[in-house]
């Protein structure tokens, strides 16, 4: 075949494929619809970016000046919402159990009478970690007021000694830490899940229309049609069928940067252009991935779809955003290594999140380029699909 | 006895396609096995960081000793400045560079206060959770020591009072460890439910659709009765979902060491109608598939955001009202909670009547649903017929 008859090939496969998605309002629902509609619910579920009201309940036994103080302060912050009093702490623990407040702060009779004839009382912090992200956040702001609390009383006693207000700090509070998380200080919890959230359900998208789009031709019994238009070349087969179906997911991409960059101002590191040419790479290596797995399997649509849904969900924990990789066994950090999901994270925080030098994810894009070229070595398999395999339910 | 003939035809149908053995059995028993084992680890450890200490004294020195003892950081190496450091962060051989100030010694011996410079990537946030606590325990605990040598207090528990009038302890309730996979596991059990069943009969209406021109009953005297075929098919998928899930409470959780807080009572007097519900909203929702293979294109991808409009990440009481009604359509938003608070809370079958009854209305509402939906299919037949 000639470079000119391989191009008309590819048009005419690229308008039959056109044609076939029209009368698919499966296709329309799965790739438009959804991905558009998830992308308006995680911005706007998240769009207070830190969670700013989280109940917490409050049991002042002491219900002394120095225990309103104390709690008076953990109330201004942000996070917390301690609306609900209670007088005793089991009415208080069966509110966390019920799952209307997410921490108990519990200060225990005798607080200002021990601390003022110091005899060091505690207060005790409860956090549901059923919960893990509420739980975490309230963790951190009873950990402040913790040391707040101890802070306060210090001072007031240093005072009294005479002790110069400038000296007081470095006294009860030497050493400080001064935290700066890089490219997202504000700790916004949108800008950290969205970002990956929504490309991690195209790609999954991605995976299974792969397999279910080529498979639907055994299905309808076209492949020898195909096969045929192709001039029974499979390589040319697989590009004409899968480009268009690209030129739609790029058409999402587009649609999720401009909604997250431009739209809701998310910080992105480096140019708009260069972030769609690393989505046209993860989705293009996620098409051949998803051809390849139809490939092994010699055609059999079923069995692809589920292995590509298996592989797909798995990705998802396996990129690594949540709960990192390098805590997960050692099998399953292997396995992250294969899948197009893992690299597209790991490029995303190099490039968009902290904008640094690209040289540093070049095995990411080796193993992505490698990916394109899987279906390759599955060409056999296909010719022989092409010829003898007859779609079986 | 129609309804029973009905129920082990679709038992005979189920074990006879493999197909839908893979979405109903192999996929309820194997899927919680991986996902405990991806996550178990349950908590992050040693997390690389770099350090810069441009103070180079014996009290820096034991600052960052301190950190690199504590289980949750690992000091991988020394940097020259920060722009060395970064090179660390920048090739990922390192998450966070902890640096300490050239004045460090001098503003702690002259008795000012000084700061320690945490620097993290935010790729993960458990990198930056592991490092801010490890670096403040450290802080806390030299200050202490700092303050009872320079208060130069008489007796060691004078000392110790102005070291900390008040102190403080946090108790993390219901999972000690804050660990992922005793957070993580218990709403993928309960996704997994509602998501096989739906793909299974999605599967399963696929193929009756393939072999009936398109109609989602069988022809055959057998099927003439709404009521009948909604309580035949439905009483076959209870039965293997009634067993998967006194599996997931029995086996699963004690293999894994997971949190369980509830009476088997508790749990069957709600994952009943739990089942009921996911079985007759899968039924419902099966109408949108036309071929076998459609029910994975359908259904698999909405795990993700099933998982999310849940609240068990993001806090339930931080999403917005609309939205939470949304995902009140769902079993799963209301079975995964339900779950949750009683198996890892303990908490008791009246503390969640608010899910415990929203289930019970999600089940009437979708039993009655399905039974629409085979009235108007069987009425669309007679007509064509």
């Amino acid at each position: 075949m000639d470079i000119k008859s391989i191009f008309s090939r590819l048009k005419k496969l690229a308008l039959r494929e056109v044609e076939i998605s029209r009368r698919r309002p499966l296709y329309l629902f799965c790739m438009l619809i959804a991905p558009v509609f998830f992308s308006f619910m995680f911005i706007d579920v998240m769009k207070e970016g830190a969670p700013h009201e989280v109940p917490a309940a409050v049991v002042d036994e002491d219900n002394s000046q120095v225990s309103r103080t104390l709690l008076r302060t953990l109330d201004a912050m942000q996070e917390t919402d301690l609306t609900v009093k209670y007088k005793d702490f089991s009415d208080a623990k069966d509110a966390l159990r019920r799952g209307e407040v997410f921490a108990i702060v519990h200060v225990p009779k005798g607080l200002s009478e021990k601390a003022l004839t110091q005899r060091t009382p505690t207060i005790y912090f409860y956090t549901n970690d059923a919960y893990f992200l509420a739980g975490a956040f309230l963790f951190k702001n009873m950990k402040v007021l913790g040391e707040l609390s101890g802070l306060a009383i210090t001072k007031s006693t240093l005072s009294a000694k005479g002790v110069d207000e400038d000296r007081i700090m470095g006294l009860i509070q030497p050493i400080t830490v001064e935290s700066h998380p890089l490219n997202n200080p504000s700790l916004n919890y949108s800008i950290y899940l969205t970002n990956i959230f929504i490309p991690a359900i195209l790609l999954l998208i991605v995976f299974i229309a792969t397999c279910y789009s080529i498979g639907l031709e055994w299905k309808r019994g076209t492949q020898k049609k195909w096969y045929k238009d192709a001039g029974e070349n499979v390589v040319v087969a697989l590009t004409g069928k899968l480009l268009p179906q690209t030129a739609l997911y790029m058409l999402m991409f587009l649609f999720m940067d401009v909604y997250l960059y431009k739209i809701n101002g998310f910080p992105i590191a480096c140019s708009m252009i260069r972030l769609l040419g690393i989505q046209l790479l993860a989705t293009l290596a996620s098409q051949a991935f998803s051809a390849a797995i139809f490939g092994i399997l010699a055609g059999q649509m079923r069995m692809a779809m589920s292995v590509a849904s298996l592989l797909g969900v798995l990705s998802v924990s396996l990129c690594g955003f949540t709960f990192p990789v390098m805590a997960m066994p050692k099998l399953m950090q292997a396995i992250s290594w294969l899948l197009p999901l893992r690299h597209y994270y790991l490029i995303y925080v190099n490039q968009v999140l902290d904008g640094y030098s690209i040289v540093n994810v070049w095995k990411s894009f080796a193993i992505l380029v490698a990916i394109l070229a899987l279906p390759l070595l599955f060409i056999k398999v296909y010719e022989k699909a092409f010829n003898e395999v007859n779609y079986k339910a | 006895m129609k309804i029973l003939q009905i129920c082990y035809n679709e038992f005979k149908e189920i074990f006879a396609d493999f197909g839908i053995v893979i979405f109903v059995i192999i996929l309820p028993l194997a899927y919680p096995l991986l996902y405990a084992y991806v996550y178990d680890n349950e908590v992050v450890r040693e997390v690389p960081v770099v350090v810069v200490d441009d103070s180079q004294t014996s009290m820096s020195r034991e600052f960052l000793r301190r950190c690199d003892a504590s289980p949750d950081i690992k000091i991988i190496s020394h940097a020259t400045g920060m722009e060395h450091a970064r090179t660390y962060l920048e090739s990922m051989d390192a998450y966070g560079i902890i640096r300490i100030p050239r004045e460090f010694s001098d503003d702690l011996a002259e008795g000012r206060q000084t700061a320690v410079g945490i620097y993290c990537d935010m790729a993960s946030m458990m990198y930056y959770k592991n490092l801010m606590i490890t670096a403040s325990l450290v802080a806390q605990d030299m200050n202490k020591e700092i303050k009872v040598a320079k208060l130069g207090s008489s007796t060691d528990r004078e000392a110790q009072i102005s070291a900390s009038p008040i102190t403080y302890e946090t108790i993390a309730m219901y999972n000690p460890q804050s660990g992922y996979s005793s957070f993580l596991i218990p709403a993928v059990l309960m996704l997994i439910i509602q998501q096989s069943l739906m793909l299974g009969i999605g599967m399963h209406m696929g193929g009756t659709r393939e072999n009936n021109f398109g109609f989602a009953v069988p022809k055959g005297d057998l099927y003439h009765n709404p009521v009948y075929i909604y309580l035949g098919k439905m009483l076959a998928y209870f039965v293997i979902y009634l067993v998967e899930a006194i599996y997931f409470f029995l086996v699963v959780n004690k293999i894994f060491v997971l949190p369980q807080m509830s009476s088997f009572a508790t749990y069957l007097a709600w994952i009943v109608p739990y089942l009921i519900a996911c079985i007759s909203y899968s039924i419902l929702f099966s109408a949108l598939v036309y071929r076998r293979e459609d029910c994975i294109m359908l259904f698999v991808f909405l795990s993700v955001p099933l998982i999310f409009i849940s609240g068990i990440s993001w806090p339930i009481s931080e999403i917005p009202d609309n939205w939470r009604y949304f995902s009140y359509l769902f079993p799963s938003s209301l079975g995964i909670h339900a779950y949750v608070r009683t198996n890892t809370m303990g908490a008791t079958i009246d503390d969640i009547a608010f899910y415990h009854w929203g289930l019970i209305i999600q089940a009437g509402f979708y039993t009655i649903l399905s039974l629409v939906f085979y009235y108007w299919q069987l009425k669309k037949r007679k007509i064509e017929e």
